[in-house]
């Protein structure tokens, strides 16, 4: 017997199914133009970045060591199309996850195969489990490969100028800094020689940042109330929270003259130091729809640099996928959840059309995954239950007050660890 | 050099536009180390065509007063002070002061705070260093006031000195630049004070500056950055007052110097202790064997002491006129519950550096042969005799109060009185030696650990027994011992040998697993009699380097302050550079110069010896002791068969050398058998 939940939670499910299955498709594509590469069967591409191609190389086990560019891009092909046929959490990019993180899915069954049947799933939390482990595999698998091999042929996204038209003619042409990645902001945080993210982590800990927010969407969606968003992103900076956004959102902010330096006016002061000794905007143009896997690339590097947490869950972020429903919003949204990460819809709780599937979304999977999803179509209210979220999370850390400086002494210094 | 300026020019960033610019901090930090790497070459050309630019010495000579970059000598001598923490740090000083009183008053604040200051580029003519020559400072490594050049171009050997440090001490490889920076981040605590406009070659230097964590401090308005992250704190601070320039570096840097007040007219601290004091400008003199002079320390009963109480018996300062030779005798009575006889050398050998540490007094020698100068100055300043008794009493205080309640102290300055002490003193200076020279390891089931230098150091372990000295020389067995009782929670930590895994070797349970702990896991054990069977660790701090001479069947030892080739095929720099760093490379070890006639030095190879080279002026430093132990070898001749650079450098050039005296290595069984 079917009831309200599990049809509710099917339809979800499928949706979101279809979502990461155009994540893997791309994926697979880019995958196939590396292994034509290599065999020399285009002339339309060719390797770009060496040192990403070396890094991806290392993180899959991969040899280089006397051997060429092509020899390592082939296998680098290979390993990727392998991915898509692997069983249960053998899939290679989850190991960029914190380890916290890693145990957490250790239960799951995370996985590219096309899944069977979700048909004879009589569960609805059975049945949103199982989407939640698509959405990881899409994340964390299919996105972040596309990612890898997109930058092995198109180059990493470094930050550049660029114009985009706005919605009304009688505007000029906006001027917006695109490009941003987890490389570029480790560089933009350090230099070639210092380059981490221990200037990020630093000034969240001291509260010039409070937090950081993921504000995600898709390419070429229809956004209705598009100046909500920008309200929204304009009430997060405002606080201090740097907006790293994707997509349609991206694309609202850059209209919104949010993405040059000079934007920091709409900024908190806090937040304004910190994006004036970088010079950065204080909301960073992450790509297209593809490009929020970045985003979890980015939490990642924050839990490693230390001093905010162990795992995603951890840390004072959030999600916002102002969007309305559609597959691949739904995709990567529930992979910023089952990463941990506290992630706002735009639509409301009443849309969804089950108060136990929202109730699962919420508390079920805050227990299970360190993350929720919680529903305000209310851009300002929005804002403020993410601002709320980080100042939690900030509490949790002990980072909500203000410190002493630490003054180091010669005992102090022989205490340090080992650079 | 042309591979570093095509990195140079990668480096380069282009020019940030005005408006909707792209991220500069990054680009910035980058052109700062082009900065560096093109500094570094220009002055390395300069080196090469004016020889005679720098005085490439410790101090001004002849009018010049630029000194140029440290060399290892000094680099080794000195990093040990910011390794032991007598020196918390350095301040890069750009520019000139708008006037020389304000230049000195900054200058001697960071003495007085135990800094060193390096001093580069010149500002319309003038420079923060002539500045202080105008107010009569001594300028120069032993006041750590450091000249290094007129043009911006030589701070680059602020940033050198700081980066040999991480190689000498902190065992980084070179090229390894992350490390080097972080290490330098963390522990070198340095920062650069801008005196002055702040010309864009200043930025590109601050830039290179950011990268090593060391912050700018400017007085002048120049755009801030607050936020933190490449450095521990701020990393742009501008428009600081003079007044309070120092104590804001300090702060910014996160640097905590704690500094004693002691209640004398004149200044008192390390920057002082290798301050010249020439006979011209001396009011008068003690000891130098013009006059008798002796410095002893002697335990007392508790109700004997009356702490604090300070006597001249005999005339002061003020009773005789200037250029006076007077006797002295400072005999230094503790008293308390703790306190133990061995402890009497110790504090008795505080004497000479704390006397040292203050402006205007020079002092050398220990025991019956010390020699004592006071100035004219520290004279006109109010310095009188009494103040020594109050310094040491202070000092000795705070720095020992665990092992002793009460001190009083006594100056004579009568003839008769001294030479009486002088007598009594020497008797005891006697039992003490034998009662040091008597204990042995295989009797002594407590060694003690030394890990001072683990602020550099960080995995480097000391083990210091009865016959083995710390490999820095500063610290013998009695002295740790002393020190755990004192800082029960330092960095000296008592270690039960417990069972012995090979008394040959010199290994045991006990001392092994404090290894492993206190080596952070890097290393888990090593031997303390051997130098090819898992010889202890090195750091950079050692006073002399062993290596072993394979063709001579040997050992050779080289001093740190011998700079030249060696048998082993490396220079001592080359030896230390590549030992140093805490890990143990078998055939080489780091060790004192006393350990060299302690009877476990490396007994596991035949000791003593094994020893066929060392420079000739070590061997007449420690030429009393080496006869001594020679002796009681029953080769009362040895020290003669030890060839030295006039033999020769090579082993070839030392083999004949060695069988034509017949030395005794070359009978023994193959040592890396």
């Amino acid at each position: 017997m079917e009831n309200t939940e599990i049809i509710t939670a099917r339809n979800l499910v499928s949706i979101l199914t279809e979502g990461a299955a155009v994540h893997r498709e791309q994926s697979r594509k880019l995958a196939e133009i590396l292994l034509k590469i290599c065999k020399g069967e285009t002339q339309d591409y060719q390797i770009r970045n060496r040192q990403k191609l070396l890094q991806v190389a290392q993180d899959w086990d991969i040899p280089i060591k006397n051997r060429n560019d092509l020899e390592i891009a082939n296998d680098i092909g290979q390993t990727a199309l392998a991915e898509f046929d692997k069983e249960n959490n053998e899939l290679l990019s989850l190991k960029k996850a914190p380890l916290k993180r890693q145990e957490l899915w250790q239960r799951g069954n995370i996985k590219l195969k096309q899944q069977s049947n979700t048909d004879t799933l009589q569960d609805y939390r059975n049945l949103l489990r199982q989407g939640a482990e698509i959405a990881i595999a899409d994340g964390w698998g299919s996105s972040m490969i596309a990612n890898d091999i997109h930058d092995i042929i198109f180059n990493t996204p470094t930050p550049s100028l660029e114009k985009i038209k706005p919605d009304t003619p009688e505007q000029g042409e906006v001027n917006y800094i695109s490009g941003f990645s987890h490389e570029s902001i480790h560089y933009s945080l350090g230099g070639s020689f210092r380059a981490s993210y221990r200037p990020l982590n630093d000034n969240i800990i001291n509260g010039r940042i409070r937090g950081v927010a993921g504000v995600v969407g898709c390419n070429d969606t229809p956004i209705k109330h598009q100046s909500n968003y920008v309200s929204m992103v304009k009430e997060l900076i405002k606080n201090d929270v740097l907006v790293l956004a994707t997509g349609s959102s991206a694309t609202a902010c850059a209209k919104a003259g949010l993405m040059i330096p000079e934007a920091i006016e709409y900024a908190g002061d806090g937040l304004a130091s910190v994006c004036e000794a970088i010079g950065i905007p204080p909301v960073l143009h992450l790509g297209s729809c593809i490009d929020n896997s970045r985003i979890l690339i980015i939490a990642a590097a924050i839990v490693k640099e230390g001093g905010l947490g162990d795992d995603i869950s951890d840390l004072p972020i959030a999600g916002a996928a102002p969007e309305e429903i559609n597959k691949e919003i739904l995709s990567i949204g529930q992979y910023f959840v089952s990463s941990g990460v506290f992630t706002i819809s735009g639509v409301s709780q009443a849309a969804l059309g089950s108060e136990k599937i929202a109730e699962f979304l919420a508390e079920d999977s805050r227990n299970i995954y360190g993350g929720m999803w919680a529903f305000e179509p209310d851009p300002t209210k929005a804002a403020k239950l993410i601002i709320n979220h980080i100042d939690q999370k900030r509490k949790a850390l002990g980072i909500d007050k203000t410190r002493e400086r630490i003054l180091y002494d010669m005992e102090m210094r022989r205490g340090l660890e080992t650079v | 050099m042309e591979q570093v300026l095509i990195k140079c020019h990668y480096l380069l960033p282009p020019p940030v536009s005005e408006n909707h610019p792209l991220p500069y901090l990054a680009p910035a930090l980058d052109a700062g180390m082009a900065t560096f790497f093109a500094e570094e070459i220009i002055e390395a050309i300069r080196y090469l065509e004016k020889p005679d630019y720098y005085t490439q010495q410790e101090e001004p000579i002849n009018n010049n007063i630029w000194l140029g970059a440290a060399d290892d000598i000094i680099l080794r001598k000195r990093g040990v002070e910011f390794v032991d923490g007598t020196a918390p740090g350095f301040a890069a000083i750009l520019g000139a002061a708008p006037n020389s009183k304000t230049a000195a008053r900054i200058a001697h604040e960071l003495q007085e705070k135990n800094l060193y200051t390096f001093m580069a580029a010149a500002k319309d003519g003038n420079s923060f260093s002539q500045q202080l020559i105008e107010e009569g400072l001594q300028i120069g490594w032993p006041v750590r006031l450091v000249p290094f050049g007129s043009d911006i171009t030589s701070i680059v050997f602020a940033a050198g000195f700081a980066i040999r440090v991480g190689f000498a001490f902190g065992g980084i490889a070179p090229g390894d630049y992350k490390k080097h920076l972080l290490y330098n981040k963390d522990r070198i605590f340095a920062f650069v004070i801008t005196l002055g406009e702040v010309t864009e070659e200043w930025c590109a230097n601050a830039a290179g500056a950011i990268n090593f964590g060391f912050p700018i401090i400017a007085d002048t308005q120049i755009p801030e950055i607050l936020p933190t992250g490449i450095c521990t704190y701020e990393h742009v601070v501008a428009d600081i007052p003079h007044d309070n320039i120092v104590s804001k570096a300090i702060e910014v840097r996160g640097l905590k110097v704690t500094v004693a007040e002691i209640p004398i007219p004149v200044a008192f601290g390390p920057a002082f202790e290798g301050e010249r004091v020439r006979k011209g400008e001396s009011y008068l003199e003690f000891g130098g064997g013009i006059t008798p002079m002796v410095e002893w320390v002697t335990s007392k009963r508790m109700e004997e002491v009356e702490d604090g109480k300070i006597e001249i018996i005999g005339p002061e300062i003020t009773d005789v006129a200037e250029g006076s030779n007077l006797p002295l005798a400072i005999v230094i009575e503790v008293a308390g519950r703790d306190m133990q006889e061995d402890y009497e050398p110790i504090l008795e050998r505080q004497i000479h550096h704390l006397i040292n540490y203050t402006q205007g007094v020079w002092h050398i020698g220990q025991r019956d042969i010390a020699w004592l100068r006071i100035t004219k100055s520290a004279v006109e300043k109010g310095f009188r005799l009494s103040h020594i008794g109050t310094l040491l009493h202070a000092k000795l205080h705070q720095d020992f109060s665990r092992i002793f309640d009460k001190m009083q102290i006594k100056l004579y300055t009568e003839k008769d009185k001294v030479e009486e002490i002088v007598k009594k003193a020497k008797v005891v200076y006697q039992v003490r030696d034998a009662r040091i020279e008597g204990m042995i390891d295989e009797t002594t089931d407590t060694y003690y650990s030394c890990t001072l230098c683990q602020s550099f150091a960080p995995s480097h372990v000391c083990i210091v027994t009865p016959e083995k000295t710390g490999l820095c020389g500063s610290y013998n067995w009695m002295d740790c011992k002393a020190a755990y009782e004192i800082n029960p929670t330092g960095p000296n930590q008592p270690i039960a040998k417990g069972e012995t895994i090979s008394a040959k070797l010199g290994q045991w349970r006990g001392v092994n697993e404090y290894i492993y702990q206190a080596s952070r896991g890097n290393i888990d054990h090593y031997s303390m009699y051997s130098i090819i069977i898992d010889p202890w660790t090195t750091c950079g701090c050692c006073e002399c380097v062993a290596a072993v001479l394979p063709l001579c069947n040997g050992v050779m030892i080289v001093n740190r302050e011998y700079t030249e080739m060696t048998p082993c095929g490396m220079k001592f720099t080359t030896l230390a550079g590549t030992i140093g760093g805490g890990i143990s490379t078998p055939g080489f070890i780091g060790h004192s110069k006393y350990n060299i006639c302690q009877r476990k030095f490396i007994s596991a190879e035949e000791g003593l010896l094994r020893i066929v080279w060392m420079p000739r002026s070590l061997k007449a430093e420690i030429a009393g002791r080496l006869k001594s132990r020679s002796e009681e070898l029953g080769i009362p001749d040895f020290p003669e068969m030890i060839a030295d650079e006039t033999v020769g450098t090579t082993e070839e050039e030392i083999f004949p050398f060695l069988q034509e005296k017949n030395h005794p290595a070359l009978n023994m069984k193959p040592i890396l058998d």
